[in-house]
């Protein structure tokens, strides 16, 4: 299986950005989450379900990044600790591409504006199949969430467009730069800086996602 | 009804009680929330299950008051619509 090339000083500085990464979508959950509580909105609970998921994935990537840094690497000699790193990176590397994508499904099926279940089904197998059954889970899974965010900020140009406000303008840039993550990520398999450049854009993302939800806050 | 409307129509309802000392007569809903008078019985309906209100039955009529979760809502209602504009939620 395929897998990032990370800058082995980056390594320490990846755990600190996937946890950060986790907090915040976990913080868009539980905030979707009440609204949901409150409105009974099932546009809601997707969303919230969505951002579950992507925080689920971070805080695996946080965890076997953890685990590979600072534990194994403290505790089994070079060759042992090549050995052992090697699997965990193969298992962070499955679940994280896994609740990643059922994340950006669900966002994806959220954008549809649909009831269909059969839908939701559809997408989930198209998306998830082909990350478990292959060999190159994280290619496959790059090139698909290149479609899905691609598909989710046009949604968002789509839905600044129609309010133009800047709490709208905030989560559309936050896709766009999702998705030029997204790419940055994809060449990251081969080329080990472009994984800086990935997480940089990511942690731009999150910070607009951050902002926005600050200010709509603010309204209260 | 779109979503964005179902939530302007609740908070005009909630609004409606929390303005008359919360103790209205659903005439007054009627016609504060812009509702006919089936639309107004689902919605009261609906508010009373999902605990926004609560209704007491006299020998004058029905009145309506606002219970915790109906004042969180009236409370919360910018920040409810902003998140859903914000997201493409509506």
């Amino acid at each position: 299986m395929d897998g990032y090339i990370i800058p082995t000083g980056f390594i320490r500085f990846d755990v600190i950005f996937s946890l950060a990464f986790a907090i915040v979508t976990a913080l868009v959950s539980a905030y979707a989450y009440r609204l949901y509580k409150l409105t009974s909105q099932k546009g809601l609970a997707l969303f919230s379900g969505a951002f579950l998921s992507i925080s689920v994935a971070y805080i695996i990537q946080t965890i076997f990044n953890f685990i590979i840094r600072y534990r194994i690497g403290e505790l089994i000699s070079r060759l042992a600790r090549r050995e052992a790193v090697f699997p965990l990176k193969i298992l962070s590397a499955y679940f994280y591409t896994i609740f990643f994508a059922i994340g950006l499904v669900l966002l994806t099926y959220m954008t549809l504006k649909t009831n269909k279940t059969r839908i939701l089904a559809l997408l989930l197998g198209v998306v998830i199949l082909p990350i478990i059954i292959t060999q190159q889970a994280l290619r496959i899974f790059h090139i698909t969430a290149l479609v899905l965010l691609l598909f989710i900020s046009y949604f968002y140009y789509t839905n600044y467009t129609k309010h133009k406000n800047l709490q709208s303008l905030l989560i559309l840039l936050a896709f766009i730069f999702l998705f030029m993550s997204n790419i940055q990520f994809a060449i990251s398999l081969r080329q080990r800086l472009f994984f800086i450049a990935a997480r940089s854009l990511e942690l731009v993302a999150y910070s607009c996602i951050l902002i926005s939800l600050g200010l709509i806050n603010k309204k209260k | 009804m779109g979503k964005r409307e179902r939530l302007e129509v609740i908070y005009d309802i909630l609004k409606a009680i929390q303005n008359k000392n919360s103790k209205i007569k659903p005439t007054h809903i009627m016609y504060k929330a812009n509702l006919s008078h089936q639309m107004l019985e689902d919605y009261l309906k609906d508010l009373i299950k999902k605990q926004f209100i609560t209704e007491t039955k006299s020998a004058k009529g029905r009145t309506y008051s606002l219970k915790d979760k109906g004042f969180e809502y009236i409370n919360k209602y910018k920040i409810i619509t902003g998140f859903i504009e914000s997201f493409g939620l509506d």
